[in-house]
C-alpha cells in the first residue's frame, strides 16, 4: 500500500483540506504574528531585499504531498545550515485545490504556506486572484541559470513565479496486463482498451485536448477558436467507453495501475519510474506525439512575513546542483539550462525521454480565458449529456 | 400562570445555547453561501462580490438539470431501499433476547465508526479486478476469470446503503422496541401468521417510523458525495460531485453556492412535502 505515498499532485481532498485545517494555527503559532498583523509582509516593489538579518527565521514551505514532498523536505537542512532559515515542510494538495485554500486563508488573514509549488495553471489563477507576493528580479542571483521562461514576470516587471521542476506525463501501463506498451497516444481511442483505461479527471491537469489535437489534428491550431474545442472534444468524447477510472487524485491512479485495476493511461513519469524502480509492474513510455510537459513553479503567498526568507529560499532551489540532485531522486526534469549541470546522457534520458523540444506543452491559454466553458462542455462529455 | 412563566424561561435559557450555536454555524455559513451565489465570477481567478443572477440561471443548463434528476432518483431509490433491509431487520432485532439485541447493536454502532473515504475505498477494492470478491468465485472455481464490478450504478448504491443503513436502524430502533407486543400477539392469537401480522399490524402501526428513516437515509446520501464520485463512472456522479468540483478545483465558489442551495432547497421542500402526506394520511385515520 505506497498509494499515499506516491500522491504529490493530489491526493484525497478531505486529507489535504485537513492538512490546511490543520497548518492554519501553525503557521500563526510559527510567525508569533495574528491574522490582523498578515499583509504586512507583503512586496516592496523595484527595490533589492535585504537578506542580511534573515538568519534565525522561519518559512513554511508547501509541496505536493507524498513522494515529492518527503524528497523535497530532505533538500531542505543544507539550506537552513546555510542561511539559518528554518524550513517547515508542509503536504499541500493539487495546486487547483491549494489556490482555493490558500486564497480563502489569506481572506482569513493566515498562510498554510509561504512559498508554495503551483502548477501553471494554479499559478495564472493565483495572479488573478492576487494573492501572490512580487519581488525584483535581481534578488534572485540564480536566475541566470534557469532555461527560458522560468522566470515568471509581471507586468511591471516584477516576479511572480520561478520555475520550481517540470514534469512529464507520459503513457503509463501495467506490464502484467500490456506485454508490450503502444507508443502513441492514439492507442487511448483503441476499442481493444474497453474499460481498461485511466485518464486524469479535470482539463486543466490532464491537458487531453493538446494530446488529443496534438495526435487527431495535427496540432494545436484547432485549440484556437472554441469552435475548434468544440471539435477537439466530440474526438476525445471516443474514449469514454475505455476509461474505467477518471481520476482526481493521483494516489487512486497510482494503486489502479500497480494492481492491474486499470491496464493503461495517463500518468506522471517521475513516479511511474520510481515506483517500477521500487518492483512495480509498471512503466512509462513516451509518446511519439510527444509527452505532456508541465511545471511547477515556486509562488510566495502575499501575506508572508518573511519575503527575504522565502526569496532565498526559492533562489538557492534554483542552484544546478539542487535541480541536477532533484532529477536524480524524483525523476523531475530540471528547470535549470543542461549544460550548468553534471547530469550524464544516461541520466538525463532516463527523466526525460527525448527531451523538452519533443514534448507537447500545455495550452494555458485556453484554460486561463475559457475556463468555465471548457469545464462546463467537459463536465457534459464525460456524463455524457448531449 | 406564573409558575409556568418560570418553566418557560427555564426552557429559553436552556435552548438559548444551541439555538446560539445553530445561529452561529448554521445560519450563518448558510446566509453567506446565500450571498456568495450571487457574487461575480472571475473566469480563470476567483469571484468578486456583486449582484448578479448568472450562477442561478447556470442551474438550467442541461448538465446541471440532468445530475440533479439523478441525484434525487439515488436518494430516493437508497432511502427506499434502506428502509426494505432495514425496518425487517430492526423489528427482527427488537424481538430478540436483549442480549443479542445489545451485540447486533453495537455491531451496527461500530460501523459508524468508518468515515465515508474508507467505505468507498474499502468497496472499489473489494468490487474491483485486481483483488475483489470476483476473485473468491474464481478460486471457487465459478468463474473463469476475475471481473470488476466498479465503477457502476449498483456499486454506488451498494456503497450509500452501507452508509445509510446503521443510521437507518439507529432511527428506527427506539420507536420498534417500544412497539406494544400485546398488539401483535393479539393478532397471532386471532389466526394471523407471523408474516401476515408483520405486514398487516406491525407496518402501518410503524409507519411514521419507517417514513423517518426514509427521510434520513434521503437527506444523508442526497448530500454524498466520495461514494459516487469513489464507485460511480461519470454517468453516476451526483450534484454533490460537481459542487466539490467548482468551489475546491474551479474556485467558482458562487456556483457552488447556488447548486448547493437549490440542492438544500428541493431537499427542505421534499421533506415537507413527505411530512405533509404523512400527516394528513394521519390525521384522516384519526
Amino acid at each position: 500500500m505506497g498509494g499515499n505515498r506516491y500522491s504529490r499532485r493530489e491526493f484525497i481532498k478531505r486529507g489535504g483540506a485537513l492538512a490546511g485545517a490543520l497548518a492554519l494555527p501553525g503557521v500563526l503559532a510559527a510567525c508569533g504574528r495574528t491574522p490582523e498583523q498578515a499583509g504586512t509582509g507583503a512586496s516592496p516593489t523595484g527595490a533589492a531585499i535585504d537578506t542580511g538579518n534573515i538568519a534565525g527565521t522561519k518559512i513554511k514551505v508547501g509541496t505536493y504531498g507524498g513522494f515529492f514532498e518527503e524528497n523535497f523536505r530532505k533538500m531542505y537542512p543544507a539550506f537552513t545550515e546555510e542561511t539559518g532559515v528554518e524550513v517547515e515542510s508542509v503536504s499541500q494538495p493539487t495546486s487547483e485545490t491549494w489556490v482555493v485554500q490558500l486564497e480563502q486563508a489569506a481572506k482569513a488573514g493566515a498562510v498554510p504556506a509561504d512559498v508554495s509549488m503551483l502548477s501553471i495553471v494554479g499559478m495564472l489563477r493565483a495572479i488573478k486572484g492576487d494573492i501572490l507576493a512580487t519581488y525584483d528580479p535581481s534578488n534572485l542571483q540564480n536566475r541566470e541559470f534557469l532555461a527560458d521562461g522560468f522566470v515568471r514576470t509581471n507586468d511591471a516587471g516584477q516576479v511572480v513565479g520561478v520555475g520550481a521542476v517540470s514534469w512529464y506525463i507520459t503513457l503509463v501501463s501495467n506490464t502484467d496486463r500490456v506485454p508490450e506498451s503502444p507508443d502513441s497516444w492514439s492507442t487511448l481511442w483503441d476499442p481493444r482498451w474497453r474499460n481498461e483505461l485511466a485518464l486524469l479527471r479535470n482539463p486543466g491537469n490532464s491537458f487531453l485536448l493538446e494530446i488529443t489535437a496534438a495526435t487527431h489534428f495535427g496540432g494545436y491550431d484547432v485549440l484556437q477558436t472554441q469552435e475548434g474545442v468544440e471539435e477537439v472534444l466530440a474526438k476525445l468524447a471516443e474514449v469514454k467507453p475505455n476509461v474505467k477510472l477518471w481520476y482526481r487524485d493521483e494516489a487512486t491512479a497510482q494503486q489502479a495501475f500497480n494492481t492491474g485495476e486499470v491496464s493503461l493511461g495517463q500518468f506522471y513519469h517521475d513516479i511511474t519510474t520510481y515506483a517500477a524502480s521500487q518492483g512495480e509492474p509498471l512503466r512509462s513510455v513516451f509518446p511519439t506525439e510527444g509527452a505532456i510537459l508541465d511545471s511547477g513553479e515556486w509562488a510566495i503567498t502575499k501575506t508572508t512575513q518573511n519575503l527575504a526568507g522565502c526569496v532565498a529560499f526559492i533562489d538557492y532551489m534554483c542552484r544546478p546542483e539542487i535541480q541536477a540532485e532533484l532529477a536524480r531522486t524524483l525523476g523531475t526534469s530540471p528547470t535549470v539550462k543542461r549544460e550548468f549541470m553534471d547530469l550524464t546522457d544516461e541520466e538525463y534520458e532516463a527523466f526525460s525521454g527525448p527531451g523538452p523540444d519533443a514534448a507537447l506543452r500545455p495550452e494555458y491559454r485556453i484554460y486561463d480565458e475559457w475556463e468555465d466553458w471548457i469545464n462546463q462542455r467537459w463536465s457534459e462529455l464525460i456524463v455524457g449529456v448531449e | 400562570m406564573s409558575e409556568r412563566r418560570a418553566a418557560d424561561a427555564r426552557a429559553w435559557v436552556v435552548l438559548a445555547y444551541p439555538v446560539a450555536m445553530l445561529g452561529v454555524f448554521f445560519l450563518g455559513p448558510f446566509l453567506i453561501m446565500l450571498a456568495a451565489s450571487f457574487y461575480r465570477r472571475i473566469p480563470g481567478g476567483f469571484y468578486e462580490p456583486a449582484f448578479v443572477l448568472d450562477n442561478w440561471k447556470q442551474l438550467l443548463s442541461e448538465l446541471f438539470v440532468d445530475r440533479a434528476l439523478f441525484s434525487l432518483r439515488v436518494s430516493l431509490l437508497a432511502g427506499w431501499l434502506a428502509v426494505l433491509v432495514a425496518f425487517p431487520f430492526t423489528y427482527a432485532l427488537t424481538t430478540m433476547p436483549r442480549r443479542r439485541q445489545v451485540a447486533l447493536l453495537v455491531l451496527v454502532l461500530s460501523s459508524l465508526s468508518l468515515s465515508e473515504v474508507i467505505v468507498g475505498f474499502s468497496w472499489s477494492v473489494l468490487l474491483g479486478r485486481a483483488a475483489g470478491i470476483s476473485n473468491i468465485l474464481v478460486w471457487l472455481g465459478l468463474m473463469d476469470e476475475a471481473e470488476a464490478y466498479a465503477p457502476g450504478f449498483w456499486a454506488v448504491m451498494l456503497g450509500l446503503l452501507s452508509i445509510a443503513f446503521p443510521y437507518c436502524v439507529l432511527t428506527m430502533y427506539p420507536p420498534l422496541s417500544r412497539l406494544d407486543r400485546e398488539v401483535t400477539e393479539a393478532a397471532q392469537m386471532l389466526g394471523a401468521s407471523p408474516w401476515r401480522t408483520f405486514w398487516t399490524v406491525v407496518v402501518p402501526i410503524a409507519r411514521p417510523t419507517i417514513v423517518a428513516g426514509f427521510l434520513l437515509v434521503f437527506v444523508f446520501t442526497l448530500g454524498s458525495y466520495l461514494i459516487s464520485a469513489i464507485l460511480g463512472r461519470p454517468e453516476h456522479w451526483t450534484v454533490s460531485v460537481f459542487i466539490s468540483d467548482q468551489a475546491s478545483f474551479n474556485a467558482n465558489v458562487p456556483f457552488a453556492a447556488a447548486m448547493a442551495l437549490f440542492l438544500t432547497i428541493v431537499s427542505l421542500a421534499i421533506v415537507g412535502a413527505v411530512l405533509w402526506f404523512e400527516r394528513r394520511a394521519a390525521a384522516r385515520e384519526g
